[in-house]
Order: C-alpha cells, then sequence, then structure tokens
C-alpha cells in the first residue's frame, strides 16, 4: 500500500513503464491532493466560513443561555465538545460532496491512488479541524470564564481526538458523498464512531477545566489508541469505499 | 504493446440491458469509434473501460506485453476525456495540469510544453471557471494526455471545438496510436474518420 512503488505497478515489468512509476510516490500524490484543496479552500472558504459561524454561533447563544461556567468544568467541557463535534460535521460533510457536484471525483479516481486521496483528504480536514478549534477555544474560555489548567494534556487529548474525527469523518464523507440528506446523515452515522474518542476527551478536558476526576492516564491511553487505529482502518477501507 | 480485449461484455442499470455480448479486441495502434445513439451506453462503455463502472457480465481486460490487468489496475496507464471528469473550476488551468502532473509523476515543464500544444498559453493563468466549453476541453484532452498514457478514452472529443481544435485532436489521435489504442464514443460523423473499427451501440439488445 504506502510503498515507493504505486499498487498499479503490479505485473508491469518493462523499463520505461518502472521509471514513470517511480516518478510517482505516495507522498507526492498525497501532497498533490491537499494543496489542491487548500487552494480551492483559499479561494472559496466554503468550509471555513460555514464551520467557524457554527461554531461561533453555537457559543454566544450557548454563552449568552447559561453564563460562567467556572464552577461547572465538566458541564464545560460537555458544551465545548458538542460545539466542536456539530461544527467538524459541517466541516467533513463538504469533503467529497463537492468533488460530486463538480464531477471531479473521476478526475480523482483516474488520477491517484484511493489510500493517497485518504491522507491528502485527511490532511485538509486535520488542518481544517486545528483551525476550528484554535479560534474556537480561546472564545469559549473567554466566553464561559473557564480556565485551562493542565494545558499539555488538552492540548494532546484534543490533537488525538481531531486526528481520529478527520480519519473516521473522510471514510463517512465518502461513503455518504453520494447519498441525498448527506449531513444529518454524516451526524447520525458519525457519532457512534467518534464516541469513543469523545468519551476519552470529555474527561480529559472536564480534567482540565478544573473537574476532580483521578486520573486521566487511561484516557489519554485509549485516544491515542484510538487515533492511531482511525486513521489505520481509513487507509485499508478506503480502497473498498472510494 | 497494448491490447485491449473485451469478451462477452453487458451493461444493465436495473433491469435494462444497455448492451450486451459485445466482444472485440483491439491491437496496438489501432482506433476504434463507439457509435449510437443517445443512452445507448457509449459513455457507458468508456467508463466500463477505465474501471469507473464494473461490467453487469463479461471481462475487459488491458493486455502490456504479456501482462494482463483488469481497468481498474490498468488506469495508471489510461487517460480519459469523460463529461464527468472535469477540472477544478476554482483553480486555473495550469493549477489543475499541474496537479495531474504531480499525481502522475510528470516533470513540471511537460505542463508548460502541453500549454503551447494546445493553444492556452495565454489563459494559462485563467480560473478554470471563465473558460469556454472548447477551452476547457482542451485543458482536459491535455490532462489526459500529459502521462503519454498508453491508451486514449474520448467522449465527444470534438463536440465543443473549432476548426483549429478539431484538427489538434486529429493529430493527438495520429500520436496516440503511435504510442497505444483510441477508442473514441461520439455521435459525430465526422469524427468516424479517426476510427480503425466501428462498434455500434443500441442494434441489438
Amino acid at each position: 500500500m504506502a510503498t515507493s512503488k504505486s499498487s498499479w505497478v503490479k505485473g508491469i515489468e518493462s523499463k520505461e513503464q518502472i521509471a514513470l512509476i517511480s516518478r510517482t510516490s505516495w507522498l507526492r500524490q498525497v501532497l498533490a491532493i491537499a494543496k489542491k484543496d487548500f487552494k480551492s479552500e483559499w479561494r472559496t472558504r466554503h468550509a471555513l466560513v460555514t464551520t467557524l459561524a457554527f461554531a461561533i454561533i453555537s457559543l454566544t447563544v450557548v454563552s449568552l443561555s447559561v453564563g460562567s461556567l467556572r464552577s461547572e468544568p465538566a458541564l464545560a467541557s460537555g458544551l465545548f465538545w458538542v460545539i466542536l463535534f456539530f461544527a467538524t460535521i459541517v466541516a467533513l460533510g463538504r469533503t467529497f460532496t463537492k468533488e460530486v457536484d463538480a464531477h471531479t471525483d473521476n478526475l480523482l479516481r483516474l488520477n491517484a491512488e484511493p489510500f493517497a486521496i485518504f491522507l491528502g483528504k485527511m490532511i485538509f480536514n486535520l488542518a481544517l479541524l486545528f483551525l476550528l478549534a484554535a479560534l474556537t477555544l480561546p472564545l469559549f474560555v473567554a466566553l464561559m470564564g473557564v480556565s485551562v489548567k493542565q494545558t499539555a494534556n488538552f492540548i494532546f487529548a484534543t490533537t488525538l481526538t481531531l486526528i481520529a474525527m478527520a480519519a473516521l469523518g473522510t471514510i463517512l464523507s465518502a461513503m455518504l458523498a453520494k447519498v441525498q440528506s448527506r449531513v444529518a446523515l454524516l451526524a447520525v452515522a458519525a457519532f457512534p464512531l467518534f464516541f469513543p474518542a469523545l468519551a476519552a476527551a470529555l474527561q480529559v478536558s472536564a480534567s482540565a477545566f478544573g473537574a476532580e476526576i483521578g486520573s486521566i492516564s487511561n484516557s489519554m491511553k485509549a485516544l491515542l489508541a484510538y487515533a492511531v487505529a482511525s486513521v489505520l482502518i481509513g487507509l485499508l477501507l478506503f480502497d473498498e469505499i472510494w | 504493446m497494448v491490447t485491449l480485449e473485451c469478451t462477452n461484455l453487458g451493461k444493465a442499470f436495473g433491469r435494462r440491458w444497455l448492451f450486451r455480448r459485445l466482444s472485440f479486441i483491439l491491437p496496438h495502434g489501432t482506433s476504434l469509434i463507439i457509435l449510437g445513439p443517445n443512452g445507448s451506453g457509449k459513455t457507458t462503455m468508456l467508463r466500463l473501460l477505465c474501471g469507473l463502472l464494473i461490467p453487469t457480465e463479461g471481462h475487459v481486460i488491458w493486455k502490456f506485453g504479456e501482462t494482463k490487468l483488469t481497468p481498474i489496475r490498468a488506469r495508471f496507464w489510461l487517460g480519459a476525456v469523460l463529461p464527468d471528469c472535469e477540472p477544478y473550476e476554482e483553480l486555473t488551468a495550469e493549477e489543475n495540469l499541474q496537479m495531474v502532473a504531480e499525481l502522475k509523476g510528470i516533470h513540471s515543464k511537460k505542463v508548460g510544453e502541453w500549454f503551447e500544444r494546445i493553444g492556452l498559453v495565454t489563459a494559462r493563468g485563467q480560473l478554470v471557471r471563465e473558460f469556454s466549453s472548447g477551452m476547457k476541453l482542451r485543458l482536459k484532452v491535455a490532462m489526459a494526455l500529459i502521462h503519454e498514457p498508453f491508451a486514449l478514452l474520448l467522449d465527444e472529443p470534438t463536440a465543443m471545438l473549432d476548426e483549429a481544435g478539431r484538427k489538434l485532436v486529429g493529430e493527438l489521435i495520429e500520436e496516440q496510436k503511435q504510442r497505444g489504442v483510441v477508442v473514441i464514443a461520439t455521435n459525430d460523423e465526422r469524427d468516424v474518420a479517426y476510427g480503425d473499427q466501428q462498434i455500434i451501440l443500441g442494434e441489438r439488445n
């Protein structure tokens, strides 16, 4: 799969064919797809605007209704991840839908290996989710009156959760790209898959916001395992889905 | 040397068969014209040949020398101009062609050469959404050919082109036949001249 030579090469042995394939490293394909997505997003800003608008509006509404959550760190943790979960669904929903709607999905199919498409798309989605979290967190802290005490743990747990959500969301988005009501379906289908990561992230976040819930090392280990498993599952399954 | 072999090929959507029991061999250096009325399955046939669809019955085999590959495995050596294989409208023509070059491991100097070849040098920095349908078709042809594939699949290759564009496509088809094979799906009688073999779909089901 992720070898220096494309799996297309199986059985092709002539020197000129090998020469062509050897120039086509999988990393080059991954970067070409990610670069294309960054350029497209920079020109259109569809995903960024809709995702950030959703996060900011929901955050403002929640802060107006519940006020400060300094004394309720567990509740603050829950609200933080509810906002990130739905903003993620909005962001990831368009990953392959935009390709299908613009009739560019077959261009990718004909020119790139499935696992390169998965990794390229996942890198873009992950960058989008990092940006979303980086902009949402300071606003959340300011509006909800909470403070992040175990910063390193919080950042590590959030990073792992976003990796798992980007990997699983990329697969689900590909599966649902040609289905009607895809965003609603994505939310329903994503929740059970995101749940193990979200459950662990909730604990770490609650602890970081000041809740006394004991050791979080098991949650961190579970998050690490789940993030790695999510990426591996994506690499293994994407060929069948795409 | 590349050869395309189709054996008892058939495609149905639901209970409706578009075509059945279609067998042919396309040897290296030749071209095939697929004719037929709208809805007879011309574009579907091209999709079967490059693995975007799976046949309901029969087989498509691409032979590269002694090696036999299914259409999905052979994709790297195919180039296709299909209606649902569009360039990215929010990117420039150069960014689109450069992306395909990077995906195929082709040196970026080829990108410039191809813009000269298709007559879009001055439009290379323009967004594809600003292109006319003829300009977009020229770009799609360059995107299909930049890696010098062994097989070229064309759907209505001259439908939106002016005389100069038609001449260019004719030249590219002749060049491609030196390298491998060409399959053209068309309704335009003028395109029949490009073919060494013909298949007419929609006549027998």
